[in-house]
């Protein structure tokens, strides 16, 4: 080492020291990002009191039980002239509590439960993720959790396959064909990206409600995707760039035409780009609230994104069944991102991509 | 010479254009004639049609009547929620997108550290940004919740209590920015994108030279990194101008069904200008206002993005 350092507070890079700053500052930052997926996770698994017990906890809680002539109690801890005994409550009437020694069945003790605190024990509650998926979500309609995510798959699936489709096609005849007014084109493809959708917005919904009568269906939100994306067409443009032009000369020279090379060369090529594309176009469908907002009107026709706020309604928060619905609506697209990492970090990168 | 390949020559001359050209121009055209027809019929047309909605009174049930330039003149002369919806959006354009850029450039230093696990941890930041924006502000909704939230529980433990996040106007939009930093992760990916191309030949010199961390970083790194700040920044501006999601999710949470006595609850600190545009449209149904509306945002970006990027040649280096 330099003989500076000794007087300056100057830390070779690898000095251990540093490692365990470096290494604290990462895992605390860290514990931001993730403590909200676990506060998620648990809330899913609580009981509906447990989600409002104070103090909460991070490990979901229930009461203990007893089980008694087959039945199963409550347990609880209560205290009569500073004298705790441990009781199973078998009834409550008026304030009041009916409690049983598990001992001796036959005795019972009669008290407000005030005096009594209930015995906890770590449970999950997985009954909630059951609840959340199966309840009725609007009364009087035969509409749940399943209505919203089988809408939700249908309108996901024909939109990756359109915006595969209706952005390869394009990105191709951006980067490997040599074409007159190509670059003043993707200079208006480009261009595209910065006009707010807001100002498209309203003249659509006009044409697709009114014009094609469209109104609450789910092609408003089908269609346009068949007809390419200004992000996507970018982002395959400059993966298909770095294939060297070469190998698309040499079949030229071969007497292939475009159309071959595409389908035989540059398709098989750049598997991994379709997948990213797939996954950011899913990403998005699946996410997207506005779209469904404005052209969905009939519940049976939510999607799950738009349908998620059924969970919430004013009076009463189901929290549990709510943070369980939102789990399951978020996990396909971890999952998503998990299937194509690498390409999907890249494609953010390459385009910055932000939804 | 024969006379037919004079004449296919001169024919050839007057286009200019040879065999493979226009082979090539055919093909190109037939490959992006996809994005042509979406372009026309998806934006050309509904660009078209919104500026001339701009300038009509039109209510969906009766066809536009032609008014001048008179939605444009109410927005900004008489309407109060037009004024309050863009101070609300300039609010969060000043202070959330400087905000979410300069956490995120920290990160990205964090992220860089060439310590164990680092894969692990570039995913863990990076996470939350794919989590659906539904979930994401359901979930803060819950978190932010002033009696059980995830938070409240945080600053009990050193003896604070949580601010009423949904009724309180001064925290409405903190609130709203830190459900924001949470998904910040695709500004922290670009920024470490740059990190990781700063030359280590520059660190090297910079370290033989005596130069501590901070004037690396203050000297080489950050320069380095400034186009990529301009490209977030230009970004950041853009899609924070179109703030809708978080705020509508939000403000229905603050007990306001979308009418117009409890816009943007809480006391209308949450009327951002894309929730303000789509009242107007989708509940008003004015959709004359709320295209001026479309076409007012759209020139704000524009000269936004602009400014930016004139601004910007003062503060941007580029290597090599």
């Amino acid at each position: 080492m330099k003989q500076e350092s000794q007087f300056s507070l100057h830390f070779h890079r690898n000095h251990p020291i540093l490692k365990v700053i470096q290494h604290f500052l990462v895992v605390m930052v860290g514990l931001l990002f993730i403590l909200p997926f676990v506060w998620m996770v648990s809330t899913s698994l609580k009981t509906e009191q447990d989600v409002f017990r104070v103090p909460q906890t991070w490990l979901p809680r229930d009461n203990k039980t007893i089980e008694l002539d087959g039945n199963s109690y409550p347990l609880y801890d209560l205290t009569i002239n500073g004298n705790t005994q441990r009781l199973a409550l078998i009834k409550i009437a008026s304030g009041k509590g009916t409690f049983i020694g598990p001992e001796d069945p036959q005795s019972t003790i009669v008290e407000k439960m005030k005096y009594a605190k209930p015995v906890l024990e770590v449970r999950f509650r997985f009954q909630n993720y059951i609840d959340a998926m199966n309840r009725s979500l609007r009364p009087g309609l035969d509409v749940n959790f399943w209505t919203y995510v089988k809408n939700s798959l249908i309108i996901t699936f024909f939109t990756v396959i359109g915006t595969v489709f209706s952005c390869a096609l394009p990105a191709y005849g951006f980067a490997k064909i040599e074409w007159p007014g190509r670059d003043m084109m993707f200079i208006l493809v480009l261009s595209t990206m910065m006009l707010p959708f807001q100002v498209t917005m309203i003249p659509m919904y006009i044409f697709f409600t009114k014009v094609l009568g469209w109104g609450n269906s789910f092609l408003p939100l089908i269609v346009p995707t068949f007809f390419g994306n200004a992000y996507l067409i970018f982002m395959m443009r400059q993966f298909y760039r770095t294939i060297p032009q070469e190998i698309c000369d040499a079949a030229k020279v071969d007497g292939a035409s475009d159309w071959q090379i595409f389908l035989r060369i540059i398709l098989p090529l750049t598997r991994p780009v379709i997948a990213t594309v797939a996954v950011f176009s899913f990403l998005w469908t699946w996410n997207d609230f506005t779209g469904p907002l404005i052209y969905l009107t009939d519940p049976s026709k939510f999607t799950i994104a738009i349908g998620l706020q059924d969970y919430y309604s004013q009076h009463a928060v189901a929290w549990n069944q709510l943070m369980a619905a939102a789990v399951v609506f978020t996990l396909p697209i971890i999952v998503a991102f998990f299937f194509a990492q690498k390409t999907f970090i890249q494609g953010v990168k390459l385009t910055g991509i932000k939804e | 010479m024969t006379q037919e390949s004079i004449s296919s020559r001169l024919k050839s001359q007057k286009v200019t254009w040879t065999k493979t050209t226009r082979r090539n121009f055919i093909s190109g055209i037939s490959f992006v004639s996809v994005w042509i027809i979406g372009f026309l019929v998806f934006t050309v047309y509904p660009m078209g049609s919104s500026l001339y909605y701009s300038f009509t009174e039109y209510h969906v049930k009766k066809p536009p009547v032609f008014i001048g330039l008179q939605n444009y003149v109410y927005l900004l002369e008489k309407d109060p929620y037009f004024w309050l919806s863009l101070k609300n959006t300039f609010y969060m354009v000043l202070i959330a997108v400087p905000l979410t850029l300069l956490f995120s450039f920290i990160c990205a230093l964090l992220l860089n550290f060439k310590i164990k696990g680092q894969s692990l941890y570039r995913v863990i930041y990076f996470l939350p940004s794919i989590v659906p924006t539904v979930s994401s502000t359901l979930l803060f909704m819950w978190i932010l919740n002033p009696n059980s939230g995830m938070i409240n529980q945080i600053l009990e433990l050193v003896g604070m209590h949580s601010p009423d996040w949904f009724h309180d106007p001064f925290w409405s939009k903190p609130a709203l920015m830190i459900m924001g930093f949470w998904g910040m992760g695709q500004t922290i990916v670009i920024y470490l994108s740059g990190l990781q191309d700063v030359p280590v030949s520059l660190i090297e010199a910079a370290d033989l030279d005596g130069a501590n961390w901070f004037q690396r970083l203050w000297h080489i790194t950050i320069p380095i990194v400034s186009p990529l700040t301009l490209f977030n920044l230009i970004t950041g501006v853009i899609a924070m101008f179109q703030y809708f999601t978080q705020a509508y999710l939000f403000a229905s949470a603050s007990g306001s069904v979308m009418n117009s006595s409890s816009l943007g609850a809480p006391l209308g600190s949450t009327l951002f200008y894309s929730v303000y545009l789509y009242f107007l449209g989708f509940n008003q149904f004015n959709m004359g206002a709320a295209s001026a509306m479309a076409w007012i945002l759209f020139l704000i970006i524009l000269v936004c993005t602009l400014i930016l990027l004139r601004v910007s040649k003062r503060w941007t280096y580029y290597l090599g």
